[in-house]
């Protein structure tokens, strides 16, 4: 008897971790785009400096992509040494007549992301007007639906 | 009792789960196993090969490309290719008979061996598929083991089994290809001689135009369906096919030019030389001239000290900035990403001067650019600063028996060659469309007395006295030569140098040494000669005829107590005696007869050069000088280097590129290992010339050996080059280093004619002093220094590790690292593109048939 | 006992530790007593040459210290043997040697999107525009501006030392504000 139950819980803990193992194994990597949302309110901005750290998860980057307003066009500035280490400081300046404010998609990163969804946090650095002065702005981190087929 | 029920099952279960899992993971993980030697996984895709020849010159040879082991089980139930199989009924496997196993049978019937090979290296399938009445049907699928389509017994035997039913996939659409003649409709092909193989005699199969070739990812098991895959025969002796009188494509008057619709529509080039640093950046823009995906594939090279620091993949208005990884895991992340359908690009280091750059889903129409920026230094090469650009891969020759080395194959025959990395080659006749601009903001510094280019027409516009603006002239755009610029400034004879910076990171120096005047007093020794001429085939024409000027004319001015000896090499070497000749009149006469004799053909063996060259007894008194005149096109080129190191003793090696491509990145390092130095052979007669006057002028001086530095009041560390270099007149040499300590000067001395000599170098170390490009080049010095030992040193434990985290750190593209950029914004319609490799024009001058022909398996 | 102690045995008296047997044994016999002073006068006749050897004091220091400074120049033979061996293999790098050509006038790249290694201090100074305490990208804004609006150009932004102040003195600005091996304060 002891025997006999001794086997049964190698056989259920053995089962349990068979289905680990079947989770564990069937995950696959995805791509996900992260934009980096920065709220300029009413002011002008001309220049930004932000951190993004995976804060929980497995996620590293595999692009760097500029934003949405003409200004920030051009793939912002980053660390070449910003690999899976899951942490990133990427900033640009614009020297445009044309400089956004309110909500602005400043920047978009290209994640890859194995398993439950990563934490990212963002922190700002720093936000500048034209004139150089400190903007007060808040910045956010989206991660963006995937669009397309599948 | 019932404790053993529940552990039996939980057995089972286990052991379900555990094979279930198996299969999951062996999905991924056969993604990331790219081919060795970082090529591309994908095959070209067929659509890129002209429209069949007339019917009946087709033919399939059953070089199959999977394995899949294949029991006798009943068919998967549920999951039927609707292609192969239209009616969605997959015949069971009979039982094992003579008409199934690859036994020999009667020449009537196919044979069709079980065990048939296939590479599973990815998901794309190449190709197009066609119903055998020649209309397309949709070609992708998701790829797993239920989808392993069955060939029936008799496959290919009777049409009739194709022609059941409608195939299910019409309906999903029909690939269609621009511009393309519509495919011959299928007659009656007469079936052609069994082909012998590994004993066993098989039949070709000849169906016309269902090429399928099926790459998926996850690892071989055992089912009960098997592939037997038909690769479609390259047409064959396309030169041949050149001359009008002959039929298929080239029907047409030869004078007329084959466009073929490619990825990759146009490379810009734009150059700022500031001082003699260049920084380039290539624009490369690839489009999609079909209806359907593709994945791109271009295999390109770059001058070979280049540290490619940028990666900016363009899609519209969009710039995504790639970024540096571990090799592997980038190539991984790409096949993960392509495989999703995501747009994404990866550019690996195959050669330091070869480079591959691949652009996975740019969907119909659409067009991506990818930038990449590098920057290097100009040598100073007998006072001229030299600014090349390389723009196509030359042919390589493999030696027999390695799979690492750089395949030629023909346009749309992927594999061929079995090499890690392939380069494809359009024949004479075709264009690609694909041209190049080429713009270079030349600011030396100082007065600019003379600029020129040997190899393209330029437009050159004078800024100021420093400035130029250099441009490609639009005649002269398309790239199958290197661009060379060259430049003179004013200057007082530099003499030898020290130069500072200071960071955080400590202090670093840059030593300036060029050859001491007293060089050029002492009286040189009398010289043993030895010309090495590279005869392989893809020296036929142009280049050889550049080779036996340059050795012509230095045989001319020879001295007489000299003596020379004439080797040549392709596929193996012959000399012009036995001992090398006194340079006497009658001699060089002699010489010079048997160099007009010398013809181009065969393979490139250059190990039996160099043995030729290097391995016989050396003449007592005289130095013995080699000039290795090659174009360098091998794929080999550690074994080169590896030998001349081995076997090089007191002789110097002086290397000579000629050609319109050579392979710079070995020429180089052949001439290091050497203790000599490169020159280049250009196209023009006088510069061919001027560049033959210099290296004589070279070699009548001794050159400063086993040189060595006392650096006073400095500590030195992390010096590279680890073992400086040997002073040649005309070749200055800098070694850079970090260190700590003050001096007023330092003296150098080295041994040149069996003299000693000694100089004096000024240091003036200046703790303000920021110099930051210093530390960079003393980086990448390290690099390719570390680079280099390996070559030969198979002892240097941890170097892969050393150059990857020097790469990693700086941002650079390496051996071991790659550039990736992936866009996850979109996942493209379908499931995955065709690849298309982007061939390109054999170098000019360089013989197609000679070249490319040859290698056909 | 009916035999006489061997030799060693009458050693093995001399130094006490022989068995009270033998003891009794030689007592009462002359010939091993005879055999027991011969070994005697053996003994002091060896003793007395070792007797007078003067063994200087600090003996083993000085004979570790020898050992030591033999195995010093042992040691350098062989890093010297092995030197050469070592170099004379190991070959110059690429041309990026003549990358130091530059160097002479110094000279700096001119790529808008550089990795460039951080500011040297007295640099850093400089490239910290507004005087902030840190170099951020508002710095890297500042020169971009004035570039821009051809401010008068001071010469303590030429960063990279190639005697401009231009796009590639910005891009070290900005490459400064995003290293990760930065401390920002």
């Amino acid at each position: 008897m002891r025997r006999g139950s001794i086997l049964a819980r190698a056989a259920l803990i053995a089962y349990a971790l068979a289905l680990a193992a079947i989770a564990v194994a069937e995950e696959a990597a995805r791509f996900q785009p992260i934009d980096i949302v920065v709220d300029v309110g009413a002011g002008a901005l001309a220049a930004y400096q932000i951190e993004l750290v995976v804060t929980s998860g497995d996620a590293s980057i595999v692009g760097v992509e500029g934003g949405e307003p003409a200004a920030f066009k051009a793939a912002p500035y980053y660390d070449p040494k910003a690999l899976a280490g899951g942490r990133i400081i990427i900033a640009a300046y614009s020297i445009d007549d044309q400089l956004p404010s309110g909500r602005v998609r400043v920047a978009t990163l290209h994640m890859r992301e194995v398993g439950a969804a990563p934490g990212y946090e963002v922190k700002l650095l720093a936000a500048a007007d034209s004139d150089g002065q400190p903007l007060s702005v808040t910045v956010e981190v989206q991660p963006r639906p995937v669009g397309g087929a599948r | 009792m019932r404790y053993w029920l529940i552990g039996a099952l939980a057995t089972v279960t286990i052991a379900g789960a555990c094979a279930m899992a198996t299969m999951h993971e062996a999905a991924p993980q056969k993604a990331a196993e790219p081919a060795p030697g970082a090529a591309t996984p994908n095959a070209s895709a067929t659509e890129s090969q002209p429209p069949p020849e007339a019917a009946g010159q087709e033919a399939y040879s059953d070089e199959v490309v999977g394995t899949v082991e294949a029991p006798r089980s009943a068919a998967r139930p549920g999951k039927v290719d609707p292609i192969l199989f239209p009616d969605g009924n997959v015949p069971s496997t009979p039982p094992p008979d003579e008409k199934s196993r690859g036994a020999e049978t009667s020449t009537d019937t196919p044979v069709l061996d079980k065990k048939t090979t296939i590479e599973f290296s990815d998901d794309t399938i190449e190709g197009e598929l066609a119903t055998p009445d020649g209309e397309f049907v949709e070609a992708r699928k998701k790829t797993d083991h239920g989808s392993l389509v069955k060939v029936p017994d008799g496959f290919g035997q009777d049409r009739k089994d194709w022609q059941k039913g409608t195939p299910a996939g019409d309906a999903s659409g029909k690939l269609k290809k621009a511009p393309r003649a519509a495919p011959t409709k299928p007659t009656t092909t007469p079936k052609p001689p069994p082909k012998t193989h590994g004993g066993k005699s098989r039949r070709t199969l000849s169906y016309d135009d269902v090429e399928l070739r099926k790459q998926v990812s996850s690892a071989v098991k055992p089912v009960d369906e098997l592939w037997v895959v038909s690769r479609k025969q390259a047409p064959r002796a396309r030169p041949a096919a050149a001359r009008p009188d002959t039929g298929g494509i080239e029907a047409r008057l030869p004078s007329s030019e084959q466009r073929v619709p490619l990825p990759l529509k146009h490379t810009e080039v734009s150059a700022q030389i500031a001082g003699f640093v260049a920084s380039v950046r290539v624009k490369q823009q690839y489009q999609n001239p079909y209806a359907e995906k593709i994945e791109a594939v271009y295999v390109f090279p770059l001058p070979e000290d280049a540290a490619v620091s940028d990666f900016v993949m363009t899609i519209g208005d969009r710039t995504i900035r790639g970024i540096v990884r571990e090799r592997q895991e980038a190539e991984r992340i790409y096949a993960e990403a392509k495989q999703q359908g995501y747009v994404a690009s990866l550019m690996t280091e195959e050669r330091p001067n070869v480079f591959t750059q691949q652009v996975a889903n740019i969907e119909p129409g659409k067009s991506i650019d990818v930038d990449l920026v590098y920057y290097n230094a100009l040598p100073l090469e007998d006072g001229w600063y030299v600014f090349s650009f390389p723009l196509v891969v030359g042919p390589r020759f493999n030696p027999p028996g390695k799979a690492d080395g750089v395949g030629a194959v023909a346009r749309g025959e992927r594999g061929a060659s079995g090499q890690g990395t392939e380069v494809q080659y359009l024949a004479p006749s075709e264009r690609s469309g694909h041209d190049i601009g080429i713009s270079v903001d030349l600011d030396a510094g100082m007065p600019i007395m003379e600029l020129q280019s040997s190899t393209h027409k330029i437009e050159t516009q004078e800024l100021s006295a420093t400035h130029r603006a250099i441009k490609l002239a639009a005649a002269d755009t398309i790239p199958n030569k290197d661009f060379v610029l060259r430049y003179r400034v004013a200057s007082d004879a530099v003499g030898s140098a020290f130069l500072t910076h200071r960071d955080d990171g400590g202090s670093y120096f840059m030593l300036l040494l060029t050859p001491p005047a007293e060089l050029k007093k002492i009286e040189r020794s009398p010289r043993e000669m030895v010309f090495v001429l590279d005869c392989s085939g893809s020296m036929s024409g142009e280049p050889l005829r550049q080779a036996k000027a340059a050795v012509r004319r230095v045989l001319e001015l020879m001295e007489p107590d000299d003596s020379f000896q004439i080797i040549n090499f392709s596929t193996s070497a012959s000399q012009l005696g036995k001992q090398p000749l006194v340079a006497t009149r009658k001699n060089i006469e002699r010489g010079l007869r048997y160099l007009a004799s010398l013809d181009a053909e065969g393979g490139t063996m250059m190990t039996e050069g160099i043995h030729a060259a290097l391995g016989f007894a050396h003449e007592p008194g005289k130095v013995r000088i080699v000039s290795f005149m090659t174009d360098g096109f091998i794929g080999n080129e550690t074994d080169i280097l590896r030998l001349v190191h081995s076997e090089i003793g007191a002789a110097r090696l002086f290397s000579f590129g000629v050609g319109s491509s050579p392979n710079r990145y070995l020429l180089d390092a052949m001439a290091r290992m050497g203790n000599g130095a490169v020159a280049y052979i250009e196209p023009s007669d006088a510069q061919a010339a001027e560049a033959v006057d210099a290296f004589f002028e070279r070699i009548a001086y001794p050159a400063l050996s086993d040189i060595e530095v006392e650096w006073g009041g400095l500590q030195t560390v992390d010096v590279y080059p680890a073992r400086i270099p040997d002073l040649h007149v005309g070749r200055p040499v800098f070694v850079s280093g970090r260190f700590t300590g003050q001096a007023s000067s330092i003296r150098v001395s080295g041994y040149a004619g069996g003299k000693r000599v000694e100089f004096a170098v000024p240091v003036i170390v200046d703790p303000t002093a920021a110099r930051p490009p210093l530390k960079q080049i003393w980086a990448r010095m390290k690099i390719a220094d570390l680079a280099q030992r390996a070559t030969w040193d198979d002892d240097l434990r941890g170097l892969a590790d050393l150059i990857k985290q020097s790469a990693i750190e700086h941002g650079l593209l390496s051996r071991f690292t790659a550039f990736i950029a992936v866009d996850s914004s979109r996942v493209t319609a379908g499931d995955h593109g065709v690849s298309v490799t982007q061939p390109v024009p054999v170098p000019d001058g360089v013989r197609y048939e000679n070249t490319v022909g040859r290698e056909k398996k | 006992m009916s035999y006489h102690p061997t030799e060693l045995d009458l050693e093995l008296l001399r130094a006490g530790e022989a068995s009270a047997a033998i003891a009794q044994h030689v007592a009462g016999c002359a010939e091993c007593q005879g055999q027991l002073a011969r070994i005697g006068q053996c003994a002091t006749a060896l003793a007395a040459p070792i007797a007078a050897i003067e063994v200087p004091a600090g003996r083993e220091q000085a004979i570790l210290s020898l050992a030591q400074q033999r195995a010093a120049v042992v040691a350098a033979q062989i890093e010297r043997r092995r030197r050469p061996r070592w170099l004379r293999p190991l070959y110059i790098a690429a041309p990026l040697a003549a990358a130091a050509s530059i160097m002479v006038f110094v000279t700096t790249v001119r790529s808008p999107q550089l990795s460039q290694p951080a500011a040297s201090a007295p640099a850093a100074a400089a490239a910290d525009l507004n005087s902030d305490g840190k170099i951020d990208i508002v710095d890297a804004l500042l020169l971009a501006r004035d570039l821009k609006r051809q401010s008068a150009q001071q010469p303590q932004w030429d960063l990279n030392g190639d005697g401009r102040v231009d796009q590639a003195d910005i891009d070290r600005i900005a490459q400064a504000a995003v290293s990760l091996s930065r401390r920002q304060p």
